[in-house]
């Protein structure tokens, strides 16, 4: 079974030699090949050559693109800037009415997105489908969040939630066109990254009223197009799973904050879960026998009935020890 | 109801809501009819308190504090120069910043304006705050608390830089230190050597009033 059936099988609910095991490597695999986080999220060769030597040494089940919020929000015109850890960070915002423009859809294929776009390509290409290869997109809340500021978007939320929805609309065209660019140059799947629908930004209630619809709509589209399609959520996002569990995602990507075995009682097998070690302080600091017992713990509960992918929270520090990560690989054969 | 209580209760009421112009003009209304500074701020720290509750159990979320804030700062605004005549008895001095490399403020501004209600003296330093400069600050505000923010992991290790700088300038028993922010955890606190973790805005009100009672207490030596 390769690891591309073996995920497939899984999101599907149907039995797997084993439990698929997909951490988001991208930040440690840089870290990992000496190459600094800016050349990898601007040059292909470099991310691909870093990913697919994180694939050589780990062998997962699928591998994800460097995870880089500030690519669209670059796109759309706010400014980014490399900090002196050669990691990117927006430092200007846009105004919002920069995103109620009607040619979202092809300015946010600009910049440093087409070289996301290459690196899948060169991925495919290197793997075939023995790996899933998996493409990390901003989702329309967090682009919009990253590009005009999560302060200017949480007032709208309450003061003009009309132009809200309308912005809200128009990127959801735009992470539609991305999607379909890295589904036009090979991957398997799309993760759609909405860490600002986080409940404590996000409440149930906003999250069904403004953004559930966008979401069921990426998801449908992905999957119109055969894609696997996996919706990540950061932080604590308890009270908004059932809501979540309607998103049409195939795969629900949660944070440490959510107890996985609850999250599973909430959404039922209407997706599948991915996660969730500790990538803040078990991960990169905890010792490989505290990973090994996390691991096991997760495969022992969520494994035996399908539904399930092994991952951390969220993308892995660099920082985090080989050893570490060796440890969930351990754990998917208990 | 008196004048004063119903102009109270308005002036709760419109932070809760988060009308900036109603809070305004209820605190502007109190001041007129002759009630003292410390009755405007004690309407808005009970509304914000409340809110923080609110906020912690998952009634509200940040957009629903946020605007809170803004209504807040409004009628904050409207009474500092009354305030500057009679100044509050501050519960201490807390220096504020979000840390180097990172330019996420939500969080850091939501706590500001909670402890400010709450009856902290806070010294916002802003957004990308060098190691150093929270350090200096504290030391020029004798502060009692420096409060850190960080949003990313790639920058919450600058919390780290601040403590090793308080340590080797020879003053971190002079200066508690909070942190709080998404990537932030009460493990991560306490292996930087963090005295206390925020989890949310009204919890790092809570851990600065824990801070300033264990600083205040009998014996404490913070010379």
């Amino acid at each position: 079974m390769t690891g591309l059936e073996r995920v497939r099988r899984a999101i599907r609910f149907e039995p797997t030699d084993r439990v698929p095991v997909a951490p988001l490597l991208g930040a440690h695999a840089v870290a990992l090949a000496g190459i600094t986080y800016e050349a990898a999220s601007a040059d292909p060769t470099a991310q691909t050559h870093a990913l697919l030597n994180a694939v050589e040494l780990y062998r997962p089940d699928a591998v994800f693109t460097l995870m880089d919020l500030s690519a669209e929000p670059e796109a759309l015109g706010a400014e980014v800037t490399v900090a002196a850890d050669r990691t990117r960070i927006i430092t200007r915002h846009l105004s919002p009415e920069a995103l109620l423009a009607d040619d979202l859809e092809r300015v946010i294929l600009t910049a440093r997105v087409p070289a996301f776009v290459d690196t899948v390509r060169r991925l495919r290409a290197a793997l075939g489908d023995t790996v899933m290869a998996g493409a990390l997109i901003s989702g329309p809340l967090t682009a919009a969040a990253n590009a005009v500021g999560i302060e200017t978007i949480a007032r709208m939320l309450r003061r003009q939630r009309e132009t809200l929805a309308d912005m809200l609309e128009r990127l959801t065209k735009a992470c539609m066109a991305v999607a379909r660019a890295h589904l036009g140059a090979g991957a398997h799947g799309i993760m759609l990254l909405e860490p600002c629908a986080t409940s404590g930004i996000l409440g149930p209630d906003d999250l069904s009223s403004l953004l559930l619809a966008r979401l069921q709509t990426v998801a449908e589209h992905i999957r119109d197009r055969d894609g696997i399609g996996l919706l990540h959520i950061c932080g604590d996002c308890r009270a908004s799973l059932p809501c979540l569990a309607d998103s049409r995602f195939d795969v629900l990507s949660l944070d440490a904050p959510v107890d996985l075995m609850r999250a599973r009682e909430v959404v039922g097998h209407h997706i599948a879960l991915l996660g969730n070690l500790d990538v803040r302080h078990l991960l990169p600091r905890g010792t490989p026998q505290s990973v090994y017992g996390a691991a096991t713990l997760l495969v022992r509960e969520l494994g035996s009935e399908g539904g399930f992918i092994l991952s951390g929270g969220c993308e892995l520090p660099p920082e985090t020890p080989t050893e570490n990560i060796r440890q969930m690989f351990e754990a998917r054969v208990t | 109801m008196s004048d004063e209580s119903a102009l109270t209760a308005a002036l709760e009421a419109a932070v809760e809501a988060g009308d900036e112009a109603g809070a305004a003009s209820a605190a502007s209304r109190l001041l007129e009819i002759g009630a003292a500074p410390t009755i405007v701020t004690g309407a808005l720290s009970r509304a914000m308190g409340r809110l923080g509750e609110q906020f912690h159990r998952l009634d509200i979320f940040v957009p629903d504090l946020l605007i809170a804030a803004d209504a807040f700062e409004a009628a904050m605004a409207v009474v500092e120069p009354a305030l500057r005549n009679s100044p509050r008895k501050s519960k201490g001095t807390i220096v504020i910043g979000v840390v180097e490399g990172d330019i996420h403020t939500l969080g850091k501004n939501l706590v500001r304006v909670m402890l400010a209600a709450d009856g902290f003296e806070v010294y916002d330093l802003g957004r990308d705050v060098k190691v150093a400069a929270f350090v200096d600050a504290a030391l020029e505000w004798r502060a009692d608390i420096i409060a850190m923010s960080s949003l990313m992991t790639t920058t919450m290790d600058r919390m780290r830089d601040v403590i090793g700088l308080l340590v080797s300038r020879g003053v971190r028993d002079r200066v508690c230190v909070l942190v709080g922010g998404a990537p932030v955890t009460q493990a991560y606190a306490d292996e930087i050597g963090a005295d206390e973790y925020g989890d949310d805005a009204s919890d790092a009100v809570a851990a600065a009033n824990r801070l300033i009672t264990m600083w205040q207490r009998p014996g404490a030596d913070h010379s």
